[in-house]
């Protein structure tokens, strides 16, 4: 005979397990979420640790089909390469604003960003940079020599960058850029006209 | 020879202008009309593609150079700005003679033929402007450019002054495309002698 106690017992840690396993379900959806609400917005804001700096972003302008200068101050990492990865970062973030002079897909992001000996830089966009990037041989143009222009304004060493898409050679940008070959800075004093 | 290139194709339609309106269909169209406008002034255009065909292009690239061509147009079309923009290679600077003393790497095939192609893309530019058709000449890193033996110039075409409310039907404007093939047709007549002159080293493409 087994004791009444056992079944109640029993019972309890049966509801346990369906109630924990409930709840396991519930973090991995909360988390889910969280992870394409972060897809979502793009990239973080720099990190808070750190000292601030000023920074050069040179920003696209289709309308007027133009690269600005424009100073801000963030909060930066004092290694070089995560330094100017979150420099792009803020640029890219400009660039997914609704009222942005010049835009890029939405989730949009700097994967990884190496400094290779001296002199080059190799800049790896997230799939969704490229997939969700307007086509158009001036809107991709914009875009890379504004990240071209931004790189030597904040890091004179820099002469050679080459551009991956998720850790990968991609032939264009959107279908009109090259992106099979390096590229050499730009200075960033110009503002091009386009 | 003159190759026109209309650019994507097939399953690349570039940028999607409308639902049922794509940059392959304006390319092709506006290609179309540059072919006749060459012709009727002596030219001999050849079409990279007279259909919704899908080119590598490496295919592009290869058909430009065994075809012997004096210039290589490739025609795109897009919804930003205004007018007619008018690309050139954008390539490294290339120390004089290099190109005849030195083998030289199929990513700056290009380069030997940019001084010319900026010399073409500036004319034209301004030939088209005087014929109030505001045209813009400067410099992209753009596929297949690099990679062909012949002058390379890619069109870029926007909605007309005025059009801008209804920017995709306007690019497939028959009337807009006509003028836009007559004047660069005119504009490349008128400079000829560019085509023919000596290969120069290229010049750097960097600085805008």
């Amino acid at each position: 005979v087994i004791p009444r106690s056992l079944y109640v017992a029993t019972a309890l840690l049966l509801a346990a397990a369906i109630a924990m396993a409930g709840y396991l379900v519930h973090l991995r959806r909360q988390s889910e979420a969280e992870q394409q609400h972060l897809a979502v917005l793009g990239p973080l804001a720099p990190p808070a640790s750190g000292e601030s700096s000023n920074t050069v972003l040179v920003v696209a302008n289709d309308s007027r089909g133009t690269l600005d200068r424009r100073e801000v101050t963030l909060t930066l990492p004092s290694q070089p390469a995560e330094r100017l990865r979150e420099q792009l970062r803020a640029l890219f973030a400009i660039y997914m604003q609704e009222s942005a002079a010049h835009h890029i897909g939405a989730g949009s992001d700097v994967k990884n960003l190496y400094l290779v000996g001296d002199d080059t830089a190799v800049i790896d966009l997230t799939a969704t940079f490229a997939d969700a990037h307007p086509s158009g041989i001036m809107a991709e143009t914009l875009t890379i020599d504004s990240i071209l222009r931004t790189v030597a304004a904040n890091n004179a060493a820099i002469k050679r960058i080459k551009i991956l898409v998720d850790g990968r050679e991609r032939e264009t940008l959107a279908g009109h850029a090259n992106l099979k070959d390096f590229f050499e800075t730009i200075a960033p004093q110009t503002t091009a006209a386009q | 020879v003159i190759v026109v290139d209309a650019a994507h194709g097939g399953a690349d339609n570039g940028a999607q202008f409308t639902d049922t309106l794509a940059e392959k269909d304006v390319t092709l169209a506006l290609a179309r009309r540059i072919r006749s406008e060459l012709v009727a002034r002596g030219f001999v255009p050849l079409m990279m593609r007279d259909a919704d065909t899908a080119l590598t292009f490496d295919q592009r690239a290869a058909a430009a150079n065994s075809a012997s061509a004096t210039l290589y147009l490739a025609i795109h079309a897009s919804t930003l700005g205004n007018g007619v923009r008018i690309y050139s290679a954008a390539m490294p600077a290339q120390a004089p003679g290099a190109a005849r003393t030195v083998l030289v790497g199929w990513g700056r095939a290009q380069a030997t033929f940019s001084a010319n192609s900026h010399r073409l893309a500036a004319a034209v530019g301004s030939d088209m402007t005087s014929k109030n058709l505001p045209t813009t000449a400067t410099d992209a890193a753009v596929l297949p450019l690099n990679a062909i033996g012949a002058l390379a110039i890619a069109l870029e075409f926007a909605p007309p002054p005025g059009n801008t409310d209804v920017p995709a039907v306007a690019l497939n404007l028959p009337s807009y495309q006509q003028t836009v093939a007559s004047a660069l047709a005119d504009s490349i007549a008128a400079e000829r002698s560019i085509l023919t002159a000596p290969v120069r080293p290229g010049r750097s493409g960097a600085a805008q």
